[in-house]
């Protein structure tokens, strides 16, 4: 017979399972905490009581002040009398688990609402650009394929639609692709070649399942020789870099008018500095070439100008065709 | 069963690999235990935070002291825990629902679930009316599936607490769904048992 149990079981039962966003901010979160492993863990209990649930949003006081004092110690030299190796360790774990995260947060899928994403890539010699189902890969410098080599990549980005453009090194432009991904993941692509006057559109419905009892997605790929540019343009090319957990603070620098925090990776990006006053990013050095390609950010506000720049018109006279595999 | 558990990788989570593929096992299953409760938006935060406080601990877990899968629920109903006023929003919005559902035909699970939409007010108000503790323990088993034993192990209480704490909320809940035959699936009117309303399935 039903009972009340089975009753509540189907309460709150339509709730969807986690989101891509929610995945990377939980992969993001314990990337943070490998990070931060400390020689000498504090005593157990069964189960361990957390450190309070507003870690992402709201530091405690005391957070905020190790935070700080992290930061000040990469920019003023620790003496070495004064600070011993394990504390300087820790210390040095604590602001990197806290910068990742605080990037993570500012380029999360929700804080995109909040600002137009633009980035700007100078690619070297012999680099491909090429639209895929529902993405642009930008492999720099490889020199291989058939394609002409591309000159810069410039995107586009807000609340799930995403804009790249592709440039000659002359600055003719040759490609538009716009990219529009809805909450469900069904995806419409637009894209514009010049080089040939050719147009195509694609539309992908959202992945089986029902939802709440979706599986997690594919793994980020972490590090890779290529970028691949969807509708999350680079905020959520680099939000999902971050989980990889390979990226530490080192010191500051000043990077077009700001005193940006500098951050270091091994793969994907190289270099990564970020506005200390958002956390957005400033400018990145892509490790997928030898030239490190250099991307320059803007976020902008959500207004009506810069929304106009997410739009793909289909200029007249060309011809649809079918979109690229 | 145990064997089973072992065998799925529960208990070992101390290896880097061993908690990413128990992260993938579990993540899903406790972010929506938390998103019911706190609802989506909280629920990022704190299913990212549930499992990083996990892997900071993780060499504090102990499977013969319980599950892996009770361990992470009993870190996920702590951090739900400081976000009371949150929950309590949420099931007071929910109890003042007056569900709109169109009849289906047939089918026992639609009807079933038609009638749980119906149910959905009282159900929030029952939740918004037990204490913290009966809450937890309740939604543990409903909602997670966890055993007596196993809700004991994740909240550190005795077995015997747990399970006079359900015994109570379920109580409470059976009160506020006093009009409600389980058996006929419909509502009965108190005075005179007749039919009113509901979803019967005759």
């Amino acid at each position: 017979m039903i009972d009340e149990i089975e009753v509540l079981r189907l309460f709150r039962d339509e709730m969807p399972g986690p989101s891509t966003d929610a995945w990377a901010r939980a992969r993001s979160a314990v990337a943070a905490a490998r990070s931060e492993e400390e020689p000498a863990r504090p005593p157990c209990s069964w189960p361990p009581r957390s450190r309070g649930p507003g870690r992402w949003r709201l530091l405690s006081v005391a957070g905020v002040a190790a935070a700080v004092g992290g930061l000040l110690a990469l920019v003023l030299p620790a003496s070495p009398a004064t600070r011993a190796p394990g504390a300087a360790s820790a210390q040095r774990a604590r602001e990197t688990a806290y910068v990742v995260s605080r990037v993570a947060q500012a380029l999360s899928v929700r804080a995109q609402h909040n600002f137009v994403g633009y980035a700007r890539t100078e690619l070297p010699p012999g680099s491909v650009v090429a639209a895929r189902a529902g993405h642009v890969q930008v492999t720099p410098g490889s020199g291989a394929g058939p394609r002409p080599s591309a000159g810069s990549v410039v995107s586009w980005s807000y609340r799930g639609t995403g804009k790249i453009t592709e440039y000659t090194a002359t600055g003719r432009r040759v490609l538009d692709e716009k990219i529009t991904t809805d909450m469900a993941g069904a995806r419409v692509s637009v894209g514009v070649s010049y080089r040939d006057g050719t147009w195509w559109r694609t539309a992908a419905g959202p992945p089986p399942g029902p939802p709440g009892r979706t599986g997690p997605p594919a793994p980020v790929r972490c590090g890779g020789r290529d970028a691949a540019i969807g509708s999350g343009g680079w905020a959520a090319l680099i939000h999902a870099e971050l989980g990889c957990g390979r990226y530490t603070p080192a010191g500051r620098q000043r990077v077009d008018g700001v005193d940006a925090i500098k951050i270091t990776g091994r793969d994907g990006l190289a270099v990564l500095w970020v506005d200390p006053a958002t956390y957005l990013p400033v400018r990145a050095l892509l490790a997928f070439a030898q030239e490190r390609p250099q991307t320059d950010f803007r976020w902008l506000p959500p207004a009506q100008a810069s929304l106009a720049l997410l739009n793909v018109p289909v200029p007249a006279g060309f011809q649809q065709v079918p979109a690229p595999p | 069963m145990e064997g089973e558990r072992l065998a799925a990788g529960e208990g070992r989570i101390a290896d880097p690999e061993d908690f990413e593929a128990a992260f993938r096992e579990h993540f899903p299953p406790v972010y929506r235990f938390i998103s019911r409760r706190v609802g989506p938006a909280i629920a990022e935060d704190l299913a990212a935070e549930t499992f990083a406080t996990a892997y900071r601990r993780r060499a504090c877990f102990e499977p013969g002291r319980g599950s892996l899968r009770s361990w992470l629920y009993g870190i996920a109903a702590n951090l739900v825990r400081s976000h009371w006023r949150a929950e309590q929003h949420l099931l007071a919005l929910d109890a003042r629902l007056v569900p709109e559902v169109d009849l289906p035909d047939g089918c026992d699970e639609v009807t079933q679930r038609v009638t749980a939409a119906l149910l959905a007010p009282r159900l929030a108000a029952a939740l918004g009316q037990l204490t913290r503790d009966q809450r937890d323990v309740l939604l543990l088993h409903a909602w997670a599936g966890l055993s007596h034993e196993e809700i004991a192990a994740a909240l550190q209480i005795g077995a015997g607490t747990a399970r006079s704490r359900l015994s109570r909320a379920r109580a409470c809940l059976r009160e506020q769904l006093g009009d409600f035959d389980f058996g006929l699936w419909v509502f009965r009117e108190p005075e005179t048992g007749r039919v009113r309303g509901g979803l019967g399935r005759d």
